[in-house]
This record gives structure tokens, sequence and C-alpha cells, in this order.
């Protein structure tokens, strides 16, 4: 649960870039600081054997070199306090400060004239010690002179150690800091999909109608989604508990007629009688399964239907069913003219609108279609038949109807598409044509244009 | 002219076969999809009414094995689904037309003299042949405009003749069309027919074509 949830997901994430960064900064800066503290410590050393070579005096005379003025500082003259110098030529050491007593820092390797020698070695006592060299000639004087300067390594340990430890408490603190932000970050920024989460549970529970507004663009579209399917689901519920009820409320009627029907005495009444039942609970259970089979299938979310398809799919239909009659059957499609519904249903609606209009047509039914908005497509369906009057097309479209007082044919099928189209928020309008005979025209929604 | 009926329950195939044998159909029955596509792919019919929820095989799958085995007789479905899309299958999967359950036998038993006509090709309900016409609803046969007495076994020779008028007639083809399966077919019981049909409607239309079969035609008569 707990690893299966966005937020930790999204922490964990933030916790592992957040370590390696300041890892990686550690890192960087202490480097820098090290290089920092040595430079430091060089150039003090560096400046002792400037003053060292600027004091120093070859008396040719007596032999020696003397150094007129001692080095300031005190830890040169304090015995092993890792702090040296001393001058040396090629054989010996010539002079060394008082620290050093009487041992001396090694020759070092060879060096260009004019530059600084860097090494460390071993000191006294064993210590680690970083000793610079230059080499020189003693004003007045003939002989190449080596003077060295050394401190000990565990003073520039301590200084770095100093600035080290207290960079990495920042960089922890810092650490710290940033997961406690990501952590109010990924709160604050999930809350609205924990509100949904609460909601959809509210609406589960029957506490809320359906989802409130989000005005979030990432939740938004999920939300009216969401309300969609659950206002679909109420419809759909509603629908078929009406079904049912109507259905049932229905066959009541040729039940009781049977019921009488049954206490005659056997007769052609009788059968006449009970023909008209078994065809009129037949025309019920017939009107209720259509209906029924639209409101299960209506509703999924994305659904695209090709009107060109359907149309050229049913037209073969057609044709073998009123081969007969010889009817035109003529069709005007633009292309990529889509519904957005199922394919089922589009066959039902556009399968009844033909129907019709081939049962009054005298010689040719026209079919059109074309997107006719942004949102909606158009279905024409033209014959040339004798029209309807207002009064009829009023009753033919008309919902709600008691059943037993529908006849088998025309008023049937309008009746079915007006309640199909009427799921998808379609219409359907029934008017004389432009040229004579009738003019149903279906409006259904259209996916929205890319 | 020879129909098959393929619906797996009994009492309304035996209906459907009885109403179709009335209206002087040859009939076999197959109660199961397997023994339907046997039976369409072998023998000859002149219509089939085929029922959609069928055992061992669906109806859909049958009319397309017959339909890629090359068969063309025209097929009425039966279907218990009244939807566009159920009816859009059926066509698709080459049907001719169809009819909802339940329904009236005699809207079957019209449907299918239509078929029959239609594959024909005759467009009217009445074929006429010289003198001589069937009113294919009615099934009824006039001759210069009064109307013929046959027996049942006559009235579907000259039913077949008169549909496939102009045109030679083989006895083989001829029996194939007459006879329910199972049943002895003889050629010479056949020509018996023929020669009673000549004295009823005239020497001229039936002519022997040489060698094995006949033609219903106006012939120089016309």
């Amino acid at each position: 649960m707990i690893a299966s949830s966005i937020r930790t997901r999204l922490v964990l994430l933030a916790l592992a870039w957040i370590a390696v960064a300041l890892v990686v900064a550690a890192f960087v800066i202490s480097g820098l600081l090290r290089q920092f503290v040595e430079e430091g410590f060089e150039a003090s050393l560096d400046s002792t054997l400037i003053a060292l070579m600027a004091s120093t005096e070859e008396d040719l005379a007596l032999g020696r070199i003397t150094v007129d003025a001692a080095v300031a500082d005190p830890r040169f003259e304090q015995p092993l306090s890792g702090w040296y110098w001393q001058i040396a030529d090629e054989d010996a050491v010539l002079l060394r400060s008082g620290s050093l007593w009487t041992d001396d820092l090694g020759a070092g390797a060879e060096a260009a004239s004019g530059a600084v020698l860097r090494r460390t070695l071993q000191g006294p006592e064993g210590m680690a010690l970083r000793a610079l060299s230059r080499d020189f000639t003693a004003p007045g004087g003939t002989s190449r002179l080596r003077v060295t300067a050394a401190m000990p390594e565990a003073e520039i340990e301590a200084r770095v150690a100093g600035m080290v430890g207290p960079l990495l408490t920042s960089l922890v603190l810092l650490g710290a800091g940033l997961v406690l932000a990501i952590a109010l970050q990924v709160h604050f920024g999930l809350a609205p999909l924990k509100r949904l989460r609460d909601n959809l549970g509210r609406v589960h529970r029957g506490e809320l109608p359906s989802l409130p507004a989000e005005r979030y663009a990432e939740i938004a579209p999920v939300v009216e989604e969401m309300n969609a399917l659950i206002a679909h689901n109420r419809k759909t519920i509603a629908r078929a508990r009406t079904h049912v009820g109507n259905l049932a409320h229905g066959l009541k009627t040729p039940l009781s007629v049977l019921d009488t029907s049954l206490a005659r005495p056997p007769g052609p009444e009788r059968e006449t009688a009970l023909a008209e039942v078994s065809a009129s609970m037949n025309r019920m259970i017939g009107h209720h399964l259509r209906r029924a089979r639209s409101a299960i299938t209506h509703g999924v979310v994305g659904e695209r239907s090709d009107v060109g398809e359907a149309v050229a799919d049913l037209v073969p239909v057609f044709a073998g069913i009123y081969a007969d009659r010889g009817l035109a059957l003529e069709t005007e499609l633009a292309p990529g003219t889509v519904f957005a519904g199922e394919r089922q249903d589009l066959d039902e609606l556009i399968g009844n609108l033909i129907d019709n209009g081939c049962k009054w047509a005298k010689a040719r039914v026209r079919v059109s279609a074309a997107r006719s908005g942004p949102r909606e497509i158009s279905i024409i369906v033209r014959d040339d038949g004798p029209g309807l009057s207002t009064e009829d097309a009023r009753l033919a479209l008309e919902r709600g109807r008691r059943l037993d007082e529908q006849r088998p044919g025309s008023g049937l099928g309008l009746a079915i598409v007006s309640d199909i189209a009427g799921l998808y928020e379609g219409r359907l309008e029934i008017g004389p044509g432009e040229t004579g005979g009738t003019e149903a025209r279906l409006i259904l929604p259209a996916p929205p244009l890319q | 002219m020879r129909a098959l009926v393929v619906e797996d329950e009994a009492r309304i195939a035996g209906d459907l076969a009885a109403a179709l044998r009335e209206a002087g159909f040859a009939v076999d029955i197959a109660v199961d999809g397997r023994e339907a596509e046997y039976l369409g792919a072998t023998e000859s019919y002149d219509a089939v009414v085929l029922d959609l929820g069928l055992p061992g095989l669906d109806g859909i799958a049958v009319l397309e094995a017959w339909r890629g085995a090359g068969r063309t007789m025209p097929v009425l479905i039966l279907t218990a689904r009244d939807a566009w899309s159920e009816k859009v299958r059926g066509f698709r999967a080459g049907a001719d037309d169809y009819v909802i359950k339940p329904f009236r036998l005699e809207e079957v038993v019209i449907r299918m003299k239509s078929l029959v006509r239609r594959a024909a090709g005759h467009a009217s309900t009445i074929i006429s042949c010289g003198p001589l016409s069937l009113d294919t609803q009615l099934g009824v046969f006039t001759l210069d405009g009064v109307a013929l007495k046959l027996t049942a076994f006559e009235w579907r020779v000259l039913s077949y003749l008169v549909h496939h008028a102009e045109r030679p007639v083989t006895r083989t083809e001829l029996s194939e069309h007459l006879y329910e399966r199972d049943t002895d077919r003889d050629f010479n019981s056949l020509e018996v027919i023929i020669g009673r049909l000549r004295r009823k409607i005239g020497r001229g239309l039936i002519e022997t074509v040489r060698g094995q079969g006949y033609r219903l035609s106006a012939g120089d008569g016309a």
C-alpha cells in the first residue's frame, strides 16, 4: 500500500536525488577547501623562503654565510615544532632554524632555476612535513645555495578538518530542509488527488450525487469523465428499472386477455383472440429488447463509428428486403462522417430510418450524411412517398405512448430512433421533404475535430 | 423446386417443411450446423431456410462456408434477434433475406417463393412462357388464361421448367431439384410425367433436347 502510493514514489525519488547531489557537493567542496588551505600555507612558507634569501649574505673571506635577521616567526625557534628552515650548499647544511636543532631536511631533487620545489618528507621524530625549497646565490657569494622551509602536514589536515566539519553539518541540514520541502510539496501538490479519492468514496457511499468540479487542468477532465460515467450509470439503472416495470405492466394486459380467452369455448373467435394476444406480446418484447439493448451498449467513452461504413453495410440488406419493390436507394455521404457512439446503435438508428423511408417510398430513398457542426453530424433520409402530416410525425416520435396502441410499422421504428438518439443527446426531426415525401433528419454527436 | 430447412427445433422444422411441401417444394431438413453445411455443399437446392442459432456450427458460419464453396442458392435466415446489426451480419455472410422469430409460416413460404423466382432471374411474381403462365404467389398455372389442373408432382416439374424457361434442363438437374433426399430418382417416371404435361399444355412447349433433357420454350408458337 505504502510502496505503491504516488506520494511515496515521489518522496523516494527526491530523496535519492538529494542524497546523490549532496554527496557530490561534499566531495567537490571539501576538495576545493583543501586546495585553498594548502595554497595558503605554501604561500606563507614561500614568503619565509624569500625572507631568508633576502637576508642571507656570504662572506667569502670567512668562508661562511650569515643570515643578518632571524625569521620572526617564533615557531622556527621552538625545538621540534615541525616548523623548520635550513640553508644548505651541495655538501652540507650551512645554517638551520633553532627548531631543527641538529637535524636536517635532506637535499631534495634537482630543481629548475628560480622554481619552487615542493615535496613531502619525514622530518625529525618521524613527523610528516610539507617542504618548499628554492635555489639561489647569496649576494657577495659564488656558491649555489638551497633554502628549504618546512611545516607539519598535520597542521594542514587540522585546518582542513576544521573547515570540512561545519561544511558537512550544513550540507546535512540542507538535505533535511530539502526533504522536508519535497514532502510538503508532495503533500500539497497531491492534495487534489486525495480530495478526489475522498469524494469518490462519498459518492460511493451515496453522500454526494456527483464529484464536485475541479479547477486543476490535470484532474478536471478526469472528474468530468467520472461524472459523465456516474450520470450514465444512474440513467441506465433508471431506464432498466422503467423497462422492467413497463414490460411487466404491459404484459399484464395480454395475460388477462389470455385468461379470459381460455375461459371461452374453443372456436375461431378464441383462435383470433389468442393470435392477437401472441402478436401483442411479441411486439412488446421486441420493443423493450431494442430499447434495453441500446441502453446497455451506450456510454462507452471514446466510441467511434463510421456512418459511411454502416450505410454501406445496410444497403445490401434493404436491397434484399425490398427486392421486389425496385426501390432506388441513393447515398450521399461526406467522407469522415463519424458518430461518437456504438456501431450497433448506429445500425439501429440508420436501419430504422431507411426502413421507414422504404416503407413509404414510391421509387427512391435518399440517404445523406455530413458533419453539421463542431460536435454533431446530420443523417438525412428522404423518401418520395405520400409524406407525413404534422400530427402523424408528432405521434410517430412521441415516447412513452402506451404499447398496446402501437401498431407494427413505421411508428415503432421512428420512436426507437428517437429514443436511442435521446440517449446520445441527439434528436430526430420529421418533416415534409423539399420535393415532397418525408424527410427524417437525425442529429447525433460527433467526436471532437482534431 | 427443392428446399433445405435448417432448424434445430424439431417442431418448427417440421411445421416449416410441411408448409413448404404444401407450397410445392421438395424439402430436406437439417437439425444441426454440420449436417446443414454438408447438405448445402453437396445437394442442389433452389432455396434454403437457415436458422442462425444452431448447435454444432453457427448459422452464419454455415452460410459463409457455403458461399466460400461457391454455392449460390438463395438463403433466407431466421433469427430471434431483431437488430439491424444482426441483419447486416447475415447479409454480409451472404444471406438474401431474413425473417424474425417468431414468424408466421405463410411469411416464410412467400419469401422462399420470391427468392426462388428472383434467383431464376424473374422480377415479376407472374412468370410467363408463351401461353403458359405461373402466378408464383398463388401457385396457379394458367394456359391461355385458363387454370390448369396438375398433380403435385406435375406441378413441381412444370414449376422448375417455367422458372428456367428457354434453357435446356438435363434430366439429372431436373431430378436433383424435384426429389427429396433418400427417395428413388427414376428417369422413367420423369419421362411419364413429361408426357402427361405435354398432353395438358400442348406438345410444342416442352421440347426434348437431343441426348439428355428438356426445354420449356415459347418456341415457334410465340
